[in-house]
Formats: C-alpha cells, sequence, structure tokens
C-alpha cells in the first residue's frame, strides 16, 4: 500500500461521534461573528473580480475539451442499431468504431436543447459515465451507462452543459461490457431499448480522459486564479516578530514604572517564580502553589487592570517577563522549579515547555542563537573541512538524533552515527550553549538559510544520501557501519531533512526563487492547441512503435502501468497549487523533478508542459487497455538497446515487433517507419549503405531487428528491398512523392 | 488569519474523545477549551499559534480530567473488557495495527491525519523540533505499513496453508 493510500485508510478508519452541544454553545459565544471576521480578509470587490475571471477562464477551458480531443473520431465503421420510440420519429442508435452515438429527431422541432451532464472523474479516475436528457423531447428520460471496471472508481456527479445540437453522444470509458439503457418517460416513450456492445473503442476512453483531465484542469486553473491575485509577501532577510502594539504602548509601561507591579507572589522581586506561580494558579497546578500563594496571586493577578484576573493577565505577565528579561538559559531549565516538596514533577517541565514556546512564538530562542553564534564567533563548521554549509547542518542533526537517543552516556550516542569525534565535540559545544532549546535543529537551519541563502540545492537530499554514504565509508568498522546505516538515526534521514528543510524554507518566505512554472499549464489555452497535441500523440506513438524513444515511464518503476498517468495528474495537480518536488503532495522528489526536466515527449524544449502530460495520458490510457501490444516489452526492448550493452536476448524486440505487425494487420495501417537501419536513432547515410549491404551480401551484413522493421519504408510489410533503400534517401534529402 | 472554529469545534471534541472515551465529558472539556480560549482575547494570531493554544488547552484538560478519574474512589461500575480503541476505528486491519503502536504515537496518526494538524503545530505541542516529528511520523507510517503487509502476507500465506490441508 503506498503510504498515501495508507493516510487516506487512517482518515478513513476513525469513526467519531458528533458533538451535541456545538450550534448552541458557538452561537452562545458569538461564534458566527467571528467567522464573518475571519472571511473579510480578503476585500469584497476584489473577490468578486476573481471569481468572475475564475469562471470565465473555467468557462473559456471547459469549450476547449468539447472538441474531439486529438482527431481521431471520424472513423464509423461498426454497427447501427436503430429502433422506433412512440413520439420520437427517428431514434438512431449507432456504434461507431466503439461510439455509440444516439440521435433523436422529432419533426417541426429543431432548435432543441439537450442538457449532458457528466460525471466527473476523480483525479485516480479513469473512467467516465455519460447521462444524456434531452429535455424537449424526451422529458423523463435517462440513458444510462454501466461499466464493468474493477480497477477504478467514479466519483459522484459532477456539473451540466447545454448544447443546441439534437444529437447526444453516450459514452463509456473502458474495457469490459458495456451496457446502455435508455428509460423514457410515461409521456412520449413505451419502449426501453437496451443496446449491449461487446466491444469497446479505448479511444472513446481516451477521450473521456482528455475531457476529464480538462475539467480538472479547468477549476483547478480558476482556483489558481484566485490565489494569484492575493498579493503575497517576498521576505528576503529576518524581520523579528514584534510583540503585540497594545502590549508595548499600554501594558508593559505600566509594568515598567510600577503603576501595576509584576509582582504576583508579592515576595518582592520581579523573577520566573511569578510567572510559575501564575502559571500553576490558572492551571490548577496544587502540587507547585500553597493555597496562600494562591491568594496572593488572585489579589494582585490583576495585570491588565480590567478588575479581573484572567488568563490573559498571564499571558501578558510572561511575554512581559520575556521581553525585559530575553533569553536566560536557567529560566528553561526545569530543575528551577521544584514543587511543594522539593522535587521535580511532570509539573515543572510542563511550565518550561510553556514559557519555550512563548519565546518560541516571538523567535526569541532564535535571535538567542543567532547572537550566540555571532557574538561568540560560534562556527557552523562543525565538521571542520574549512566551510560552514548544508552538510555540516546534516551532521548537526545527526549529533542531535543519537544525542537525544541516549542522553546519558555519550559513548552509546557516538556509536549511532558516523561522525568523529571534533565534529562531536563542536556540536556539542553549540548545543550545551542552547540546552534548552529542544527544537535547536530547526533554529540552527534558519539561521543558515537567512544567513547563507536559499536554493533547491540546498535540501537535495540524494546529495545528503551521498554525504552519509561517504561519512559511513569512513568509518573503519564496516560492521558498526552497516548497524549505524540500519539504525533509527540514519534511515530516512537525510530524505526527512531535504523534506523538512524545504517547508522551513518555504514558511520564511524564501522559496520565492523558485521557477513559475504555470506556462506549462498555459499551453492548453493555445489557439492550435488540439492541433499540435494530436500532432504530438501521433509522431510519440509512430516513434514509441518504431522503437525510437522509450514508452513514458513517469515514475520510474521499469514499467508502464496507470500509475505513470496519475503521477502526471499528481505533477500537475502540484503546479497548480504552487508546489515543488520538496512540498509535492504525493510524488517523490526523485519523480517529480524527472517530470519537470526529463519528460519532453515532444521535444519541445520543455519538459512536463501540458503537451508531454496529455501525450502520457494517451500513451498510458491506450496501451494499459490492450493486450496487442505490450508496452512494457517495447520498454524494456528499448531500455535494453539504450542501456549501453548489447543484449543477448532480442526476444523482447521480436515480440515488440510481432505485436506491432499485428496491430498493423488488424488496424489496416501501418507504423510509420523511420529508415533508422542500424538503430542508432539517426537517419543517415550508412543506413542507405546498410540496407543495400544486407540485400547484396546478406551472410556478411545483417540488419538488427529493430533495423529490419524500420528499414522498412517502402511498401511497408513486403520485407527489405532496394525500394527500401531509395525511400530512406528520399527521407534524407526530404523528397516527397 | 484566525483558526475556523466550528471547524476546530469538532477537532478538539475529536481530539478529547479520543483521549477520554466518554463522549459527555469530552464535549464539557471541548467547551471548557473553547472558553478558556475565548477568554485569552488573543485571537487574530496566526492559526498556527491559536492551534497551538488549542491543543494546549485541551490537552490539560483532559489530562487533569484523567488524574480526576485515576483518584476517584471505587464504584460499583466495573469496567468491561471491551476494546475503546474498536468504537472509533472501523478498518480491523488498521486497528490490529494500531493497537501495536503507543499511545502517544496513536494520538500523534490522529492528530495528524485525522485532525490534520500540522506538522509545525505538532512539534510545539509535543516539545520537539519539525525534523524529528517528520521523522517520527514517516516512522510511524512506515511501520503501519510494514504492518499491512505483513497481515496480508500472513493471510496469504494461512490461505496456502489451508488449501494444501484441505487437499491432504
Amino acid at each position: 500500500m503506498k503510504k498515501n493510500g495508507l493516510k487516506k485508510a487512517i482518515r478513513e478508519s476513525f469513526e467519531f461521534p458528533e458533538p451535541v452541544r456545538k450550534t448552541k454553545f458557538l452561537r452562545a459565544q458569538g461564534i458566527p461573528a467571528e467567522e464573518e471576521h475571519r472571511r473579510q480578509f480578503i476585500p469584497l470587490p476584489l473577490r468578486i473580480t476573481a471569481a468572475a475571471a475564475a469562471c470565465a477562464l473555467a468557462i473559456g477551458v471547459w469549450n476547449i475539451g468539447r472538441q474531439p480531443a486529438v482527431g481521431r473520431h471520424d472513423a464509423n465503421k461498426s454497427d447501427i442499431i436503430t429502433s422506433e420510440e412512440a413520439g420520437v420519429n427517428d431514434i438512431t442508435t449507432s456504434g461507431a468504431d466503439g461510439v455509440i452515438a444516439t440521435t433523436a429527431e422529432r419533426p417541426g422541432i429543431t432548435d432543441t436543447t439537450q442538457t449532458t451532464a457528466i460525471t466527473e472523474l476523480t483525479s485516480s479516475a479513469s473512467a467516465a459515465i455519460t447521462t444524456v436528457r434531452d429535455t424537449s423531447q424526451i422529458p423523463a428520460s435517462a440513458a444510462t451507462t454501466a461499466m464493468n471496471d474493477i480497477s477504478y472508481q467514479t466519483s459522484t456527479s459532477a456539473s451540466a452543459v447545454s448544447r443546441p445540437a439534437v444529437r447526444t453522444t453516450v459514452t463509456s470509458a473502458y474495457a469490459g461490457n458495456v451496457t446502455t439503457s435508455a428509460n423514457q418517460g410515461p409521456q412520449n416513450v413505451t419502449t426501453t431499448t437496451t443496446i449491449i456492445i461487446s466491444d469497446i473503442d479505448k479511444e472513446v476512453a481516451e477521450y473521456e480522459r482528455s475531457i476529464a483531465m480538462k475539467k480538472f484542469l479547468a477549476s483547478a486553473a480558476a482556483a489558481a486564479s484566485l490565489v494569484n491575485i492575493v498579493p503575497t509577501g517576498v521576505q528576503a532577510a529576518y524581520v523579528p516578530p514584534e510583540f503585540d502594539q497594545y502590549y508595548l504602548e499600554f501594558v508593559f509601561p505600566a509594568l515598567e514604572s510600577g503603576e501595576i507591579s509584576p509582582d504576583v507572589n508579592n515576595d518582592g522581586v520581579f523573577d520566573r517564580y511569578d510567572i510559575c506561580d501564575f502559571w500553576a494558579y490558572f492551571l490548577g497546578r496544587d502540587t507547585m502553589i500553597t493555597p496562600e500563594e494562591k491568594e496572593v496571586v488572585r489579589s494582585r493577578g490583576d495585570v491588565e487592570g480590567d478588575g479581573a484576573v484572567r488568563m490573559n493577565d498571564f499571558v501578558v505577565l510572561e511575554q512581559y517577563y520575556l521581553y525585559k528579561n530575553g533569553i536566560i538559559p536557567e529560566d528553561f531549565n526545569m530543575y528551577s522549579y521544584p514543587d511543594n516538596n522539593g522535587d521535580i514533577t511532570m509539573d515543572s517541565y510542563r511550565f518550561t515547555e510553556d514559557l519555550k514556546n512563548t519565546a518560541i512564538e516571538k523567535d526569541l530562542i532564535y535571535q538567542f542563537t543567532a547572537d550566540l553564534i555571532e557574538k561568540e564567533n560560534i562556527s557552523l563548521d562543525f565538521n571542520e573541512n574549512g566551510k560552514a554549509d548544508e552538510y555540516d547542518l546534516l551532521e548537526y542533526q545527526m549529533y542531535i538524533y543519537s544525542k537525544f537517543s541516549d542522553p546519558f552516556n555519550d559513548d552509546a550516542a557516538k556509536a549511532l552515527v558516523p561522525l568523529t569525534d571534533s565534529t562531536w565535540e563542536n556540536c556539542d559545544a553549540l548545543h550545551s550553549k542552547c540546552f534548552f532549546d529542544s527544537r535547536s535543529e530547526d533554529t540552527l537551519f534558519k539561521y543558515y538559510i537567512y544567513n547563507y541563502g536559499f536554493d533547491a540545492a540546498t535540501v537535495n537530499y540524494i546529495k545528503f544520501y551521498d554525504h552519509m554514504e561517504e561519512l559511513l565509508s569512513a568509518v573503519p568498522d564496516k560492521d558498526a557501519a552497516n548497524e549505524m546505516r540500519k539504525g533509527m538515526v540514519l534511515i530516512d534521514l537525510p530524505a526527512a531533512y531535504a523534506a523538512t528543510g524545504r517547508e522551513i524554507a518555504l514558511e520564511a518566505d524564501m522559496a520565492e526563487q523558485d521557477e513559475d512554472r504555470q506556462y506549462k499549464l498555459d499551453r492548453m489555452h493555445d489557439e492550435n492547441y488540439e492541433a499540435d497535441l494530436a500532432a504530438a500523440c501521433e509522431e510519440f506513438e509512430q516513434k514509441m512503435l518504431a522503437g525510437q524513444t522509450a514508452p513514458p515511464d513517469v515514475n520510474m518503476d521499469g514499467t508502464i502501468t496507470i500509475a505513470d498517468y496519475e503521477a502526471v495528474m499528481d505533477y500537475s495537480s502540484d503546479l497548480q497549487a504552487k508546489r515543488n518536488a520538496y512540498n509535492s503532495a504525493n510524488l517523490t522528489v526523485s519523480v517529480w523533478e524527472h517530470i519537470d526536466t526529463e519528460l519532453d515527449l515532444n521535444g519541445d524544449g520543455v519538459s512536463g508542459d501540458m503537451l508531454d502530460l496529455q501525450i502520457v495520458e494517451y500513451i498510458v490510457t491506450k496501451y494499459t487497455q490492450t493486450t496487442d501490444v505490450d508496452i512494457n516489452a517495447l520498454l524494456q526492448a528499448y531500455n535494453d538497446a539504450h542501456s549501453g550493452t548489447v543484449s543477448t536476448d532480442v526476444s523482447e524486440a521480436v515480440t515488440a515487433i510481432k505485436q506491432i505487425r499485428y496491430l498493423e494487420s488488424i488496424t489496416g495501417s501501418s507504423v510509420k517507419r523511420s529508415g533508422d537501419a542500424d538503430n542508432n536513432d539517426e537517419i543517415k547515410m550508412n543506413d542507405v549503405v546498410l540496407v543495400m549491404q544486407s540485400i547484396a551480401d546478406p551472410g556478411k551484413y545483417q540488419l538488427s531487428e529493430w533495423g529490419e522493421f524500420n528499414a522498412d519504408m517502402n511498401n511497408t510489410g513486403d520485407g527489405i528491398t532496394v525500394m527500401d533503400a531509395l525511400e530512406i534517401q528520399k527521407t534524407l534529402l526530404e523528397i516527397e512523392e | 488569519m484566525s483558526v475556523d472554529l466550528n471547524e476546530q469545534y469538532d477537532k478538539i471534541f475529536r481530539y478529547c474523545y479520543f483521549k477520554l472515551r466518554n463522549r459527555t465529558v469530552a464535549e464539557d472539556i471541548t467547551q471548557e477549551t473553547f472558553l478558556r480560549f475565548l477568554e485569552m482575547q488573543n485571537r487574530g494570531n496566526s492559526i498556527v499559534k491559536e492551534m497551538h493554544y488549542l491543543y494546549t488547552i485541551a490537552g490539560n484538560l483532559c489530562a487533569d480530567e484523567f488524574r480526576k478519574k485515576q483518584t476517584e474512589e471505587l464504584t460499583d461500575n466495573i469496567p468491561d473488557d471491551k476494546d475503546h480503541e474498536d468504537d472509533i476505528l472501523t478498518n480491523v486491519a488498521l486497528g490490529s495495527a494500531m493497537k501495536k503502536l503507543s499511545a502517544e504515537d496513536r494520538e500523534l496518526i490522529m492528530l495528524r491525519y485525522v485532525n490534520e494538524v500540522p506538522v509545525n503545530v505538532l512539534s510545539k505541542l509535543y516539545g520537539i523540533s519539525r525534523f524529528t516529528m517528520s521523522r517520527r511520523l514517516r516512522k510511524i507510517l512506515s511501520f503501519l505499513k510494514n504492518e499491512f503487509n505483513g497481515e496480508e502476507g500472513y493471510h496469504e500465506e494461512e490461505r496456502i496453508k489451508e488449501s494444501h490441508s484441505g487437499v491432504l
């Protein structure tokens, strides 16, 4: 099970009872007003403009989807089934190469409206059900298509579009038997027609997919346009967060001047114990505060001066303490806070955590660490290689994890990681000064990206794996290194480090340097997009079948499956949501980067644009549903041919070629041959020479399986002749018949 | 921007129910949490901060409630042997895998994947770094994934054994 599937399973497996008093309670607290306030963050005119723009864009994109996807729907060769219905003169249902078209005409009515509801697909789904309803002629009719497809799920209903034509098309996708029934309403209809078609056109499925993908992108584009108009802050340098302006202007000065006493426990001094006692008072930690102390706190705790001692008084006082004193490490040491019996308890720890969290929220700990590094001139070059870089941070993480794995035994902790003694000591030197910061690796990473800059390479996990392996290879005891590699500290560390680092950078607005990839999706708005797509699909398919290019193994798992199609869908979702390789919703970094940089199927120099994604869609949906061509054999054959070694087993290529020829025989059309007789991806004069040599002296010169296939240009199917050599020459000279 | 309290109410209730397994008490605690949260008059802070407050308050109140329960006198109500995990976990395979996790890991899984609490809020709640939290979540997921696979493998093995024994 994939991890994403697991997350979904977890989400769906939990079933909690519903709270019964929610509405009443929230209403009593005035929560709807809160919600109103919350929604007003984007001004109304801006939202209306955005919504209008989004709708216009969505409608425009939607209309693109109404055209045949790649122009492959003009061949009508199959059966025509005709049935008669009462009240309707002609209802013709025709199966055209698997496309089922139902046409209903009624005398005197030419301008009719018909509503087609198309069931949307989920992102992972792959089938579509179209329900047809002609509202003017067949008032209560419904045609439904049932589908046998055990692999995929369809989601529930979607939206409706009106079309001016009377002609309706009932389409279904995917293999298996399809039963289409038209159940007519009582007014005009007396019969029910059931058509059972056993052979479904795969192209219909592709068309449906194409529509589904476009609609998905249309809605996503609309959403994206909404996001784009909201300005985003660019923050290149660190800006420390400020305390609440109200506190700074009114409360803190009053506390400072003595107008209000911060000494809530009345021991004569304002110190950390005032905060601790106030905390214990509010949270009812009776072991940390005596009844007498409670009484004192109750009488002196109105820090805000509003006549009541409330939680907010504690919040203000805690912030004031941190504002006034900054970070004092001892304040965060739980051993400073014994209970009434002098013992250190969980409450001692809880209080320090509370104080620490407030300090972190105000970024005081970050500032403390930054000051520490700068004022005490602490080097981040933990591994002493002369350069402070992201590898040093990785090694610091190793130190932290091993240290926490065995906090009281440094020798045992050291045995978990491949760090040198000097690296360990350097990390220890910094950590001992900020021991209270249980998130010091986060703090350090933040300091690093603010001071050393950030780019995608900073968190490229592959190089971290390499670095980790380098460190492990330097460990003299190989068994110990193996133990470390498999241990809980190192396993998965580089990937987690890279992913989390990326998140922190994004949160710090340091990810602005990301390339905006929206233009890749915007290709679909091109005027000639449909024609370009049709041509690109055809060209790629021919090349693929001719073994000149590899089938699109998008997720790089060595096979072509529906998962490859899902991967491009995930990629397009990521682009819409402005995600990248490091915060992708579903893809691994390597797959994301493969699509982003290496998936240029149409050879236009842009990898992973809409054309490339839809070529994948076309190829994967078509060839995973047919048994005529084994696309995985094609992939294997291509990989063998291009792996740099000569394959001793040509059976894969033979099988693939046989399958292509079989497909040619049943479709009556042939795959265009390239003329690449020596199968080296280049068509040159030596291909002509090789063909002539193979004819003249077959004992000495032989064409490979793919070479023979590619060279059979003239009158394809008749074997290699001199006319093929001539044809290759013509191709070289760009002479057309 | 503030958190959506309507949405958070459900989530805090789930969290309390998950910890206490008593619907009425969970709802009481949820309301108490919100009263305290609203009393702080500290809205308008970041979502992360507000969520952190909410879960901290709820967690502390649940801990208090749990402590109160432990010190209560014994009553005639004899606790049944029913596993309360089964009440909320509808997926049997997942349920058995979840039972092998520690209580804290179970809570973490519920908070992250059911309540969709962001990692940075979780890291604050548990007092560990985001790096550590991310790794911990990954490890738990890996464990659950392995458990699932093991379960499937086991069933397959059992099925083969059974079919063989049938032949014999």
